[in-house]
């Protein structure tokens, strides 16, 4: 989206730590709320049409689409604004291409941090990195795109009895609603039934179909306290999609969010071992306030041996999201050194200690056998999730649609 | 019995290796894994 400077004419681009338009050509400053020039196309969008449901109206944004001649650039750009050159390349012939409807968003949350800022923290959380390559931690990033993601907000009334089994003897259980039933103390297997009630204001699910779901569900979550009524002038200098899925087809992944969630809460408020959950029995009512809300993330693209990363990060809270490449042989010569120092303890403490208890009998040695064995399934358990964790991030990262959802815009 | 203890000793040991450092890497080369809970959406 470009928006013209009322100084000098050229782009403005918000400025996420003055929380104004800013304009690099002249350096002056244009504050939103009184950008009165702009009020026009602010409220562009006298066509109203009804959406899905039959109560609400949204507002259509009208912006005519360009095409530039010189960088095949598409240019978002308002009814009422005339333009006669290419933001991004400077080229003065500009083609009309078509005029194309919008859905406004009721809400938005502007970037909070700058794209200087989203880098620090990559190149921060790069430094302390034991593990990442040294050649890695020179990076220097290709493109970094400030990218609006459209997102459905959901109100859902969301209730559940759910029953956990977990393996412990005792539980310790409190419940914002104080009340819950079940629990047995005695068998080695669990019981405990919880009854969960939440009313979901901001339900948010990422509405466009190019962005895999993963991604935009770890850089959540965002804090809808600052939101703000849509304003066209927070998208300046940054780019934003569009909805590509309904506000009724997203219904589906909004419900299993939920179901997730409270699941999850209930099996946190559960003390014990080996918690899952074994019966569930959901009720809810979806609220007619569905919102439309643009929020806000940077995504950097670096290279590294030829191959693409891509990294997230949250444009409001700075929550960086991705997974760096390992320094494979850092990571055999520290396996080593632990290993050598584990064999150490156990040669000269563990060892000498079973001298001891062999002369207790067979039988004491056989159940130590027991449970190292059994140690032995839990280490090896608890390696392998972690490693999967790693594994799913470092795929996501690497994968080639985050990337094309990154770079399949023009540069500016 | 005893040659069995020590080879348990050892897959313990080796185990053990493999958690520690698995933890490390994910501490040290991965970021974002803690989700929202229900609050965020409230």
């Amino acid at each position: 989206m470009v928006i013209k400077c009322p100084n000098c004419g050229a782009s403005l681009e918000y400025d996420p730590s003055e929380k104004d338009l800013f304009c690099e050509h002249c350096g002056s400053f244009v504050n939103i709320e009184q950008d009165e020039d702009n009020e026009d196309y602010k409220t562009a969008g006298a066509d109203r049409s009804v959406f899905d449901q039959a109560d609400i109206v949204r507002e259509i944004l009208e912006t005519n689409v360009y095409k530039c001649t010189s960088c095949g650039a598409e240019l978002n750009i308002n009814g009422k604004e005339t333009s006669s050159f290419c933001a991004y390349c400077g080229q003065p012939t500009i083609v009309f291409d078509r005029v194309d409807g919008i859905l406004k968003p009721d809400v938005i949350i502007p970037f909070e941090i700058t794209k200087g800022k989203a880098e620090d923290i990559l190149r921060t959380k790069f430094q302390k990195g034991f593990f990442i390559p040294k050649a890695f931690k020179k990076f220097t990033v290709d493109r970094i795109s400030g990218i609006y993601i459209p997102y459905w907000l959901y109100e859902l009334e969301y209730s559940d009895f759910i029953t956990v089994e977990y393996s412990k003897s005792k539980a310790s259980f409190a419940s914002s609603y104080g009340r819950w039933s079940g629990g047995s103390s005695n068998s080695k297997k669990s019981y405990q039934s919880i009854p969960m009630h939440r009313e979901f204001k901001n339900l948010a699910c990422d509405a466009s179909i190019d962005l895999n779901d993963n991604i935009s569900f770890m850089i959540e979550p965002y804090y809808f306290e600052l939101s703000k009524p849509f304003d066209i002038s927070y998208l300046s200098g940054y780019y934003s999609d569009r909805y590509d899925i309904s506000e009724a087809r997203m219904k589906a992944n909004a419900y299993k969010k939920a179901n997730t969630l409270v699941c999850q809460e209930a099996m946190d408020m559960v003390d014990g071992g080996g918690k899952k959950i074994i019966k569930s029995t959901p009720v809810y009512h979806w609220g007619t306030n569905t919102r439309y809300a643009y929020l806000p993330a940077y995504f950097m693209c670096l290279q590294y041996k030829g191959e693409p990363y891509t990294f997230a990060v949250n444009g409001q809270t700075g929550k960086l999201v991705g997974a760096m490449p390992l320094d494979q042989s850092k990571v055999i010569v520290t396996s080593l050194i632990i290993f050598a120092v584990i064999c150490l303890i156990i040669t000269f403490i563990v060892i000498p200690a079973l001298e001891m208890l062999e002369l207790l009998g067979d039988r004491l040695l056989f159940q130590f056998s027991f449970g190292l064995f059994v140690l032995l399934i839990v280490n090896a358990k608890i390696a392998y999730d972690s490693f999967m964790k790693y594994l799913e991030v470092f795929d996501l990262t690497k994968e080639r649609r985050v990337r094309r959802y990154a770079t399949k815009r023009q540069e500016k | 019995m005893k040659l069995i203890l020590v080879l348990l000793l050892l897959a313990n040991a080796a185990a053990l290796t493999c958690t520690i450092m698995t933890k490390w890497i994910c501490k040290s080369n991965l970021s974002g894994t803690e989700m929202g809970d229900t609050h965020d959406y409230i």
